[in-house]
């Protein structure tokens, strides 16, 4: 398989690991209506700021996110790219808490936090370790394996749905600058990703940011059902009231054929496999920025320490009150991160780039 | 013997794993009830919680029960008690005293969503009578092993849309939804069978504040297109079977109350006929849609008087609704609803005898 449809498929794993989980609850918590317009304004955000930021990477080819603010001097970089970092270590740390968290509220309510933590961030470790061609191999076994049983999953939901739930259809106006919807960009800043793996990876070729931006067009709906889908079964102003919305639709789901009598189960063991993709890019991203700009020493050592410190810190929240106090504040960061590092890489590509700009 | 050295340390960490079962407990040390019955004692203002645990290996079961102020207070005493550990999670049935119905069911449903111990798609009932004698009442009806009384509630096996089928999740939907209310089978103490279907209990939010027969219960299943083929319904010159239903709505404003438009298309053959020659389609097909008509008629105006809005008009009516339109439905709007119910019956054979020589 080629390195483009691989780094395709991780695309769309990664984006799949964020947008089944803490999305939906965002979403609906925003409004009792509307919550179509919210979905798209964060997709078509995201595909703004994805495009600012393959013109910026297109300029140059074969050097990674480092590389290229770095021509703005070693200490600009390190002050800009700083609060990256930082968010990358927080999503990796928050997105296996609270993941370890709802396995415990699904199927293991007596087992130690810490035991499943183990797990988490051990096999993302294994495959951070060997580097980004093993994360994309792994990724794209992956989703063969698991993407069926999300499909399904998503399928079988429908049992329930009722379609007068979709109404009304008016938009809370200042739903830009609600904090559930700050919060919900978490889902669409998993982009990110692709400024680390350009060092590989070349972004000037067209077919390959076609496939990207088609890949977005896949997953448009995907935004869409699972946000609508706990909406339609319940109604908003129920729907409101549950921590995963998305979960609790699912445990509606009556197949008296199926061997299994809960299909949560399908999808709670499908997204943690999305998670081990989007959790070992995480850990070696970090590592990898952290070897090329702050700490001069081998990426492996980085990653058993990223992972080490993560692990210390993950273990030590102690209940999913604080998990969303972080993720709230978290979000500063997460806005700098979505917005701004893609229109730094742009400004780059314009000024330092070699005059190849992108042709659309 | 570098590659055996690290071998041998993978799997003596893999062995380590085997002694870390934090949740396991033995099969065979689990008791899985099926039915959970829950009751009032109005003079202590407690809950009475009982459960029907099969055995599979002689075919009879077991019964335990309970009494404290809240329901997993109830099983945690019967756990105290238990010599096996009681595992909930295939319990598909729960029963709630009339009495309790009457007070309002919002605690138990609550509990049923938030602890995650019962599924949240466990159908509910409401028992007329004891439910803890019900529960267990040992007299053997027919030789089964003890599961087959919940295939009354399954749609792939005995049900019918003669009984209301509401599960644990649309209650907790309905009760919050301030435009829908639910509906659940009234059951008894059974002769033959071990249940016996009286009625559907109609609720207002969490309380039970009416009753409609099954014939009703039939039409408000057709209403939501929950149907089985089947169902006999007997007019004046022939026995007729529905075996397709299908409805329309159309909202609109008429002079600031709502109007719904409500088409029901049925499909029926004939089953048996008073007249011996000649059967008259017209006829048959006029005495079915005022048969059903005239049942709606009267199921509105009960549901009417009740504020039960369980044909969830204000859901279909949602298209044509503001949000605050929508929060003040079930006290201002539905009491001035207008419902036009039509329904067009097609009479698609007359079974394996001509309609006329």
């Amino acid at each position: 398989m080629s390195k483009s449809w691989s780094i395709t498929i991780t695309f769309f794993a990664v984006h799949l690991s964020l947008i089944f989980f803490l999305y939906p609850e965002n979403m609906i918590e925003i409004a009792r209506f509307g919550q179509w317009a919210y979905i798209l304004t964060g997709f078509t955000l995201e595909l703004l700021f994805l495009r600012f930021y393959f013109s910026g990477l297109a300029a140059f080819p074969g050097e990674d996110l480092t590389e290229i603010v770095r021509r703005y001097g070693i200490w600009t970089a390190r002050i800009l790219l700083l609060p990256l970092v930082f968010y990358f270590f927080m999503s990796f740390v928050l997105l296996n808490r609270s993941h370890a968290e709802l396995v415990t509220v699904v199927f293991l309510p007596k087992t130690p936090i810490w035991a499943i933590l183990l797990i988490m961030l051990g096999i993302p470790l294994q495959a951070a370790i060997h580097g980004l061609k093993a994360i994309m191999r792994g990724s794209v076994i992956l989703m063969f394996v698991v993407l069926p049983f999300i499909l399904f999953s998503l399928v079988t939901c429908f049992q329930n749905t009722n379609l007068n739930f979709v109404f009304p259809l008016n938009i809370e106006p200042s739903f830009w600058r609600k904090e559930s919807f700050l919060t919900g960009m978490l889902a669409h800043s998993a982009f990110l990703f692709l400024g680390m793996t350009s060092s590989k990876i070349n972004f000037s070729s067209k077919r390959l940011r076609l496939m990207l931006y088609c890949t977005m067009g896949a997953l448009l709906p995907l935004y869409f059902l699972a946000n609508y889908i706990p909406l339609l079964i319940f109604g908003p102003a129920t729907a409101v009231r549950f921590p995963f919305p998305f979960l609790s639709a699912l445990d509606t789901v009556n197949l008296e054929w199926l061997f299994v009598d809960r299909i949560t189960m399908f999808y709670l063991v499908s997204t943690l496999s999305f998670i081990f993709i989007y959790s070992s890019i995480l850990q070696w991203m970090v590592a990898t920025m952290l070897a090329k700009l702050y700490v001069p020493i081998s990426t492996k050592v980085l990653c058993w320490a990223v992972t080490l410190l993560a692990y210390w810190v993950s273990v030590s929240i102690p209940d999913w009150e604080m998990i969303e106090q972080l993720i709230i504040l978290d979000t500063p960061l997460r806005l700098y991160s979505i917005g701004f590092i893609p229109l730094l890489i742009f400004v780059v590509g314009i000024t330092k780039g070699k005059g190849r700009r992108i042709q659309y | 013997m570098k590659r055996w050295t690290k071998a041998f340390i993978a799997m003596t960490t893999m062995l380590m794993a085997l002694t870390g079962c934090w949740d396991s407990k033995p099969v065979d040390k689990r008791l899985l009830p099926l039915i959970m019955g829950v009751d009032l004692d109005e003079e202590k203002n407690t809950y009475i919680v009982s459960l029907r645990i099969p055995d599979p290996l002689s075919g009879s079961f077991y019964s335990a029960h309970a009494e404290a102020y809240t329901f997993s207070e109830a099983l945690d005493r019967m756990r105290m008690n238990e010599e096996r550990s009681i595992d909930l999670l295939h319990v598909s049935l729960v029963l709630v005293s009339e009495a309790l119905a009457k007070k309002g069911i919002e605690d138990i449903t609550q509990y049923i969503m938030r602890a995650r111990e019962l599924k949240s798609k466990v159908t509910l009932a409401v028992v007329r009578g004891n439910v803890a004698k019900l529960i267990s009442d040992q007299s053997k009806k027919r030789k089964e092993s003890s599961t087959e009384m919940l295939d009354l509630f399954n749609t792939s096996a005995g049900w019918t849309p003669n009984i209301a089928l509401t599960h644990a999740w649309e209650v907790y939907r309905d009760i919050l939804s301030p435009t829908a209310d639910i509906v659940l089978p009234i059951i008894n103490k059974g002769t033959e069978t071990m249940f016996q279907m009286e009625g559907s209990a109609l609720f207002h939010n969490d309380r039970m504040v009416g009753f409609i027969s099954s014939d009703e219960t039939m039409l408000y299943n057709l209403f939501h297109g929950r149907f089985i083929s089947g169902i006999v319904e007997v007019t004046e010159s022939a026995s007729l079977q529905i075996v397709d239903a299908n409805v329309k709505n159309q909202t609109s404003w008429e002079g600031g109350s709502p109007k719904i438009k409500s088409t029901m298309e049925l499909k029926a053959i004939v089953l048996e006929a008073k007249a011996k020659n000649v059967l008259d389609n017209r006829i048959l097909k006029r005495e079915l849609e005022q048969l059903l008509e005239k049942r709606f008629q009267l199921l509105f105006i009960k549901i009417k008087q009740e504020h039960s809005d369980i044909l969830m008009t204000g859901v279909i009516f949602r298209k044509k609704l503001t949000q605050s339109q929508i929060d003040e439905w079930e006290n201002q709007l539905f009491p001035k609803l207008v419902i036009d119910f039509r329904t067009v019956v097609d009479i698609r054979n007359t079974g394996d005898i001509k309609m006329r020589e």
